[in-house]
């Protein structure tokens, strides 16, 4: 029934066209409501005069049956015939969208080839462009959700003995700036590297990512606990938990569900972190993750307050200050104030700062720096492909207007206007495009899933790609301005041929007619272009690739095992190796050098501060690399909370015996094992803070002294204890462990039981013109053990330690 | 009488279910069947007419009366009739309760 009402309708606005009636303006429908109201006063009028009223008097009972003053009810007639008009064009217009759109899905329906490959073809490139786009949206787009985030500045040092790069902070020239800059509201800082800590206390040991942050990172940054409370600014030093006898945590949202099964109580619990006593004292809200994704606590840096004079303390560069303008400052004003006193510090002291600068950059664009540049570069790229679709549709849709054109011929000499072809051609397109966009749109929602699984670690800020409104927009937008893109042509195409010139040259058989075939030709070059474009790029990329990949590390990387173990400084001792004497690598085997950086493939050959070479003597002045190095001096300011709360005091060969390890995480992977607990345990406190007072650098001599500790700090070779990683346990290799700027031995073990290296030859692999090549010919002995080694400095958390098995 | 609201449509559509009227058929028809007890002000009566056309359940053509003049006809459409069925039916409901409980006496308590 409904169906016989459309067609009427439908016969009825093909009535009214064909007579050019439609559509009614609304000045008509006010004329159309004023006539029908005199015909009935007109109507009633006659009816009562028939009945014998005199004229007038039935007038006035027509005015006085009407119930409202004439000019009233005129008023309100017209508005009421002014709105049904409003709706019925509505209504209309759906109706031949409706029909349109019907037919649009018989033809596409009558010919499946056609329409799978254009709607696959669209969904492709619709696809793509959304999953690219959604990553884009979530990278570069997104504001930081902090309170007003465009006032908060990224400081830096740099230096042009650094190449001018922006680098880390020292932590006391980062104090200065925070008292002395004006210009800022509030300076406080994080370590950007998270490190892995362990935490036990909780039933099985975890290794939990770490940030170290100052006591107001997260007022400053406008964010409140979820639970708890925040730090203190008092909290940024030592002398905070010193009294307290216990590190204060945050613990990240996930970290309090997953690991403290997101209960209120969490809030209180004390653990231990690195052997140290902590307690959570808050949970940060959901969604919230800083510096990356990837982090599970924060802690704050718990800073002696006696380091602020020491040299060491203003080379430390490993933090990273943020900035929050002050009301009414700026940028420029600011800028121009902290230079100003970072080349005050630089005459104050000399020794250290006479060559730093200091510069700052708005947060957001500094921390998707880096990846902003190639993200929109894959944007345009997807684009290009997008495009390339489109023009694949719209040619095979030219071709086949082209072969309707004696249908389309026929419409047009039964009466349907060029507009109206036009549109049945444009919902055809825009069917076509719904299809594809709907594909493309799960497809997109595919490959954003894709994306966060193949992205590497870390790479960018954000491990999550959330398809929301935005990129649903997106992609519809996307569809429209291909469905524009690709209708475009074969509708402007069937406008410019008129019906009768239509139909002759469609009773000759075949061929397309010129125009059409210059327009194909067209699509065909520009797509060919395109696609060129598209295949130059990535044939640079991959070859770029296959060139990275064939840059020589500097060591054999097959069959060769990395593995992570985080040992406690608390429990162990910590000293600085003062000679080689105490570096022989079991009874006699050999030497064992060690390194806690892993000299990184990625990273060194460009020279960006990886490779962290060290002189070869502690009396040598530090290289350039060493000193570029935040590791080398990074370690005893910041990264190592205790060492930092240490006192000075000179370095004494502690008796070296094996080292035990246990497995811990793979450096390579991100599963986590539980630590081994089977040490003893020291409280964090006098104790620990004894141990690691040896890894304070002599006085005087702070680089050469720091680069010692890093590149030239040996351990006796580690045992190869039952506990140790199961690479480690490989009878048929060798297996090195290597710690950082220190020696680990714990405590009463005895020196009966220091296994030796077992003895190979080593490859030399070092051929590679790395900055650190000379130390290493002259470290490395010909006849060396099997304790194979880097002499990088400490890059990840200095707890760490490395095992390197050969099989 | 005063009509209760939303009852004037219906009457309207069931007047119309006889056939094609204009405006002043329709109020006279009214007015006829009523025994003239169904006063309805002119005004509202072309509202309605409006009204009605606006949901598409009338459809109005111009055209030519008796006595030659030109008049708005209104005739129902097939939503029109289904929508006649369905009020109907339900202002017939209304009636019904209106009716048990005015008629409701005090034996029946």
């Amino acid at each position: 029934v409904s169906g016989a009402s459309g067609v009427g309708r439908g016969i009825r606005a093909g009535v009214r066209r064909l007579f050019r009636l439609a559509p009614r303006t609304r000045a008509m429908a006010g004329d159309d409501a004023d006539a029908e109201l005199d015909a009935f006063l007109d109507a009633r009028t006659e009816h009562l005069v028939a009945r014998g009223m005199p004229p007038a008097e039935a007038r006035a009972e027509a005015l006085r049956r009407l119930g409202a003053p004439l000019d009233d009810v005129r008023a309100s007639l017209h508005r009421s015939a002014a709105r049904r008009e409003r709706r019925r064009r509505a209504l209309e217009w759906a109706d031949a969208l409706h029909s349109d759109g019907r037919f649009a899905l018989r033809q596409l329906a009558r010919s499946p080839a056609f329409t799978a490959t254009a709607v696959l073809v669209l969904a492709l490139g619709i696809g793509a462009t959304t999953a690219i786009f959604s990553a884009v949206r979530a990278v570069v787009l997104r504001p930081l959700p902090f309170a007003q985030p465009d006032r908060l500045y990224a400081l830096w040092e740099s230096s042009p003995e650094l190449g001018g790069t922006p680098e880390s902070a020292a932590p006391s020239n980062y104090l200065d700036w925070k008292e002395r800059v004006s210009s800022f509201a509030d300076v406080e800082a994080y370590r950007p590297a998270p490190e892995q800590v362990t935490i036990t206390g909780l039933g099985e040991p975890l290794v939990l990512d770490g940030v170290w942050v100052t006591g107001g990172f997260f007022s400053m940054l406008g964010l409140r606990p979820m639970l708890g409370r925040d730090f203190s600014e008092a909290e940024t030093w030592a002398e905070a938990t010193w009294r307290a006898g216990e590190v204060p945590l945050l613990l990240s949202a996930r970290t309090w569900r997953t690991v403290f099964g997101g209960e209120a109580s969490a809030v209180g619990r004390v653990v231990e972190l690195n052997g140290a006593r902590a307690r959570v004292v808050g949970v940060m809200p959901e969604g919230f993750a800083f510096p990356s994704e990837a982090v599970d606590l924060w802690a704050p840096f718990g800073w002696a307050s006696e380091n602020r004079g020491a040299a060491w303390f203003r080379q430390a560069r490993s933090i990273r200050p943020i900035a929050r303008l002050a009301a009414g400052v700026t940028a420029e004003r600011a800028r121009a104030e902290l230079e100003t006193v970072a080349a005050r510090l630089g005459r104050e002291h000399p020794a250290t700062n006479a060559r730093m600068g200091a510069g700052m950059s708005p947060l957001h664009a500094f921390l998707v720096g880096d990846t902003r540049t190639p993200l929109i570069i894959l944007l345009g790229a997807v684009g290009l492909m997008l495009l390339i679709a489109c023009a694949n549709v719209g040619n095979l849709l030219l071709v086949r207007t082209a072969g309707r054109r004696r249908e389309l011929a026929v419409r047009a000499a039964l009466g349907a206007g060029r507009g109206r072809i036009v549109r049945q051609l444009a919902t055809e397109s825009l069917a076509l495009a719904l299809l594809g966009g709907a594909f493309g749109m799960a497809l997109g929602v595919a490959g954003t899933r894709l994306l966060e699984r193949l992205q590497p670690a870390g790479l960018l800020q954000v491990t999550a790609f959330p398809v929301d409104a935005g990129v649903v927009a997106f992609a519809a937008l996307a569809t429209a301005a291909a469905a524009l893109l690709f209708g475009a042509l074969p509708a402007l195409l069937a406008r410019r041929a008129g019906a009768g010139e239509t139909l002759r040259a469609a009773g000759r058989a075949g061929g397309a007619e010129p125009g059409t075939r210059r327009i194909v030709g067209g699509l065909v070059v520009a797509e060919v272009a395109v696609a060129a474009l598209l295949v130059l790029g990535a044939g640079l990329l991959v070859r770029s690739t296959m060139e990275l990949r064939r840059v020589d590390p500097g060591f054999e990387a097959d069959r060769v095992v990395a593995v992570s173990l985080n040992l406690p400084g608390a429990r162990y001792r910590v000293r600085r190796p003062s000679s080689r004497s105490s570096m022989t690598c079991g009874p006699g085997s050999g030497r064992c050098p060690t390194w806690s950086r892993w000299p990184s493939p990625r990273r060194s050959p460009f020279g960006t501060g990886a490779p962290r070479a060290t002189s070869s003597s502690p009396a040598a002045p530090p290289t350039r690399t060493a000193r570029r190095s935040s590791g080398a001096v990074r370690h005893p300011a910041t990264s190592r909370r205790w060492a930092s709360h240490s006192s000075p005091a000179a370095p004494s060969p502690m008796p070296t015996s094996g080292v035990a390890m246990a497995p811990m995480a793979s450096r390579s992977s991100t599963r986590r094992w539980p630590a081994a607990t089977s040490q003893a345990k020291t409280p964090w406190g006098s104790g620990s803070r004894r141990t690691v007072s040896r890894t304070r650098p002599p006085s005087g001599a702070p680089s050469s002294a720091s680069s010692a500790t890093n590149g030239r700090a040996r351990s006796r070779c580690p045992r190869r204890s039952s506990s140790s990683s199961p690479s480690t346990r490989r009878s048929s290799g060798s297996c090195t462990s290597t710690s950082g700027w220190r020696a680990v031995t714990p405590r009463g073990s005895s020196p009966a039981s220091a296994p030796s290296c077992a003895s190979s030859t080593p490859r030399s692999p070092w051929s590679t013109p790395w900055p650190w090549r000379p130390w290493w010919r002259t470290r490395w002995p010909a006849t060396a053990s099997s304790c194979s080694s880097s002499p990088a400095s400490p890059p990840w958390p200095s707890s760490s330690r490395w095992s390197v098995c050969t099989a | 009488m005063a009509l209760l609201k939303g009852t004037l449509d219906v009457l309207v559509l069931k007047t119309l279910s006889w056939g094609p009227m204009h405006g002043f058929e329709i109020t006279s028809w009214l007015e006829e069947r009523s025994g003239g007890r169904i006063g309805v002000t002119d005004a509202a009566l072309l509202q309605a007419l409006h009204r009605l056309e606006e949901r598409r359940l009338l459809s109005a053509e111009w055209g030519v009366t008796r006595n030659g003049r030109r008049a708005r006809y209104y005739a129902l459409t097939t939503a029109g009739r289904a929508a006649l069925r369905e009020e109907s039916a339900a202002l017939a409901d209304d009636v019904e309760a209106l009716t048990a409980v005015l008629s409701a006496r005090r034996a029946d308590r």
